[in-house]
């Protein structure tokens, strides 16, 4: 039980390194990427952080082993929750969740429901509620607009 | 009245009056500096609804006795992530309201945030007996103080080198050496003058955070009141109406308060006592749920395409309390063919809540949720008692009940209109 502890601290440092290496990636690839987000979306990631300090944190003992796992295997998820909705552009590329597009390739951009739909050359990318600032929605919309017709 | 003399009193008299509120320099600043802290409280929550398991003493079961010594073996660090995420919102209040105020006046910012910083301890902490520094005017008890020196103590400087001797570097000298040295003067003025207030008030045998408490005693103990609910929503509601943003502007004086009384409820359920503020800044998001009401109304008894198009759009939203789309498509600006209901839906979203925490039926809301999760889970996370899923479906019912004969009229209206328009 202990290594299965240890095991999910590490898959939940790995999850984060994952997020930050598309993050990196894309700092790399790409100029003018601002780490900016609006109010809500600093909410949803300072949630995830602290649910992700209380699970590294927290002691291996046999007296809370189930309720540990627990804690760590919700971290887990909203670590890849928050990733496939991050949202963040530079001034060429945008990182869309797990994806990494050139903002050339964007043929459109709409929203329905709680859903942004970016349609590019290589079919539509979805991202549901989306973790990002009003200036990367609008990139992406000045990227698309005319290229539909 | 007309709808045109109307629209044209909200773009002459109720803009300009509302816009000049807004913009008051230190409403704005107040505004950017109570932000600074949401993401420590909500860090600082997490961390406190794990070290303080939400359950009755006498409540057992698996998951509770889990979560019971979960809490036991972890208590030393939940306890300090809850310190210096909750208990030092006042602290981080501090350093957006200097952040803001620099951004206004165009000041360098380092400096100011040394020197605001400096004046807070100075003014508000004291030292241990056994050495180390008393940090309990950071949290609840010192937001107020915090705004003010947060304020006051960057404009001090600004003025006194806008005002006062500086000493002028050579070209040569590198910015970040010279703007040091050239705010010395005005630094050290302003040291002077925090350290006379800071004499003043020990000479009174009291803190600058006591006093402004003390001070603004009678508006806390006014603003957990079922009246001060009222008001906050029937003047948000009726800003909304007249197509303003309700919550920012009533929010700029309300949330310095909730946010106090907020931090306050966690001090209280941290040192094993119970929440005493109702109206917090958890409770405020009752104050917004009447949206998804209107929105089930409006899917029940719609028959005009408009209604149905627009409950079709509102509703995915509404569940997670993003109301712009029903309140722009229905729309609920100018509509006054539902004001007075919607008005009655918003009062009542405040009363019902607070009337049952008052009794006793559910607990005070004192954790910190994102306002985007669902209410029905959200009214239980905030406040770790199934009672509150009750109150919320009492409430939900009450307000759709009363929508319905108000949206039944106007999408009748609605209807004639289409069929007008379709026969035309």
């Amino acid at each position: 039980m202990n290594l299965l502890i240890i095991g999910l601290k590490i898959v939940l440092v790995l999850s984060w390194g994952v997020t930050l290496a598309g993050i990196v990636k894309l700092y790399r690839e790409d100029t003018g990427v601002k780490m900016k987000f609006d109010w809500l979306s600093y909410l949803n990631i300072s949630g995830t952080v602290g649910l992700t300090l209380v699970s590294l944190f927290a002691v291996v003992d046999p007296s809370t082993y189930v309720f540990t796992a627990c804690l760590c295997a919700v971290s887990i998820a909203m670590v890849w929750f928050l990733k496939v909705r991050l949202m963040i552009a530079g001034d060429h590329k945008v990182l869309l969740g797990n994806k990494m597009i050139d903002l050339r390739d964007i043929r459109s951009v709409h929203t329905k429901l709680m859903t942004l739909y970016v349609e590019t050359k290589n079919g539509t990318i979805r991202l549901y509620g989306p973790v990002t600032e009003r200036s990367v929605t609008m990139k992406l919309y000045h990227a698309g607009k005319g290229k539909k017709r | 009245m007309k709808k045109e003399s109307i629209s044209q009193w909200i773009q002459e008299k109720l803009i300009p009056a509302v816009a000049a509120f807004t913009n008051f320099k230190f409403v704005k600043c107040m505004q950017e500096g109570v932000v600074a802290c949401m993401n420590a409280t909500m860090i600082g929550s997490i961390f406190m609804l794990l070290m303080i398991p939400p359950f009755p003493a006498t409540a057992t079961g698996g998951f509770v006795e889990a979560w019971r010594a979960f809490s036991a073996a972890n208590a030393g660090w939940l306890n300090l992530g809850y310190q210096i995420g909750l208990n030092a919102a006042g602290f981080y209040i501090l350093l957006g309201m200097v952040n803001a105020v620099c951004k206004h006046d165009n000041a360098p910012l380092v400096n100011n945030l040394v020197l605001a910083v400096f004046s807070f301890i100075c003014l508000q902490c004291s030292f241990l007996e056994g050495g180390g520094l008393d940090i309990g005017f950071w949290g609840a008890k010192g937001m107020m103080a915090a705004l003010i020196v947060g304020y006051c103590v960057p404009e001090l400087n600004i003025w006194l080198k806008k005002h006062g001797i500086k000493i002028k570097m050579p070209d040569s000298v590198p910015p970040f050496i010279s703007n040091q040295l050239e705010e010395m003067f005005s630094s050290v003025g302003t040291v002077i003058i925090v350290f006379a207030v800071k004499l003043i008030f020990a000479h009174f045998g009291t803190t600058l955070g006591a006093f402004v408490n003390g001070l603004f005693a009678p508006l806390f103990s006014a603003s957990d009141s079922l009246t001060a609910v009222l008001i906050y929503c029937i003047l948000v509601r009726i800003l909304w109406f007249f197509g303003l943003h309700g919550n920012n502007i009533a929010g700029a004086v309300v949330n310095v308060v909730l946010t106090q009384n907020f931090v306050a409820n966690a001090e209280a359920v941290a040192a094993g006592g119970k929440p005493t503020f109702i109206f917090n800044t958890a409770f405020q998001n009752w104050t917004t749920q009447g949206i998804l009401f209107i929105v089930i109304a409006v899917i029940i008894v719609a028959k005009s395409e408009q209604l149905k198009a627009v409950s079709k759009v509102s509703l995915a939203p509404a569940l997670f309390n993003i109301g712009e789309p029903t309140t722009f498509g229905l729309p609920l600006i100018l509509n006054f063919d539902i004001f007075f209901p919607y008005l009655l839906v918003f009062a009542l979203n405040g009363a019902i809540p607070y009337l049952a925490c008052k009794w006793g039926f559910m607990n005070i809301p004192y954790i910190d949720v994102p306002f985007t999760v669902p209410a029905f889970i959200k009214v239980f996370l905030q406040t770790m008692d199934f009672r509150a899923i009750i109150v919320y479906l009492i409430n939900a019912a009450a307000c759709i009940l009363i929508m319905i004969p108000a949206i039944r009229k106007y999408d009748a209206k609605l209807l004639a209109q289409e069929q007008a328009e379709k026969n035309a």
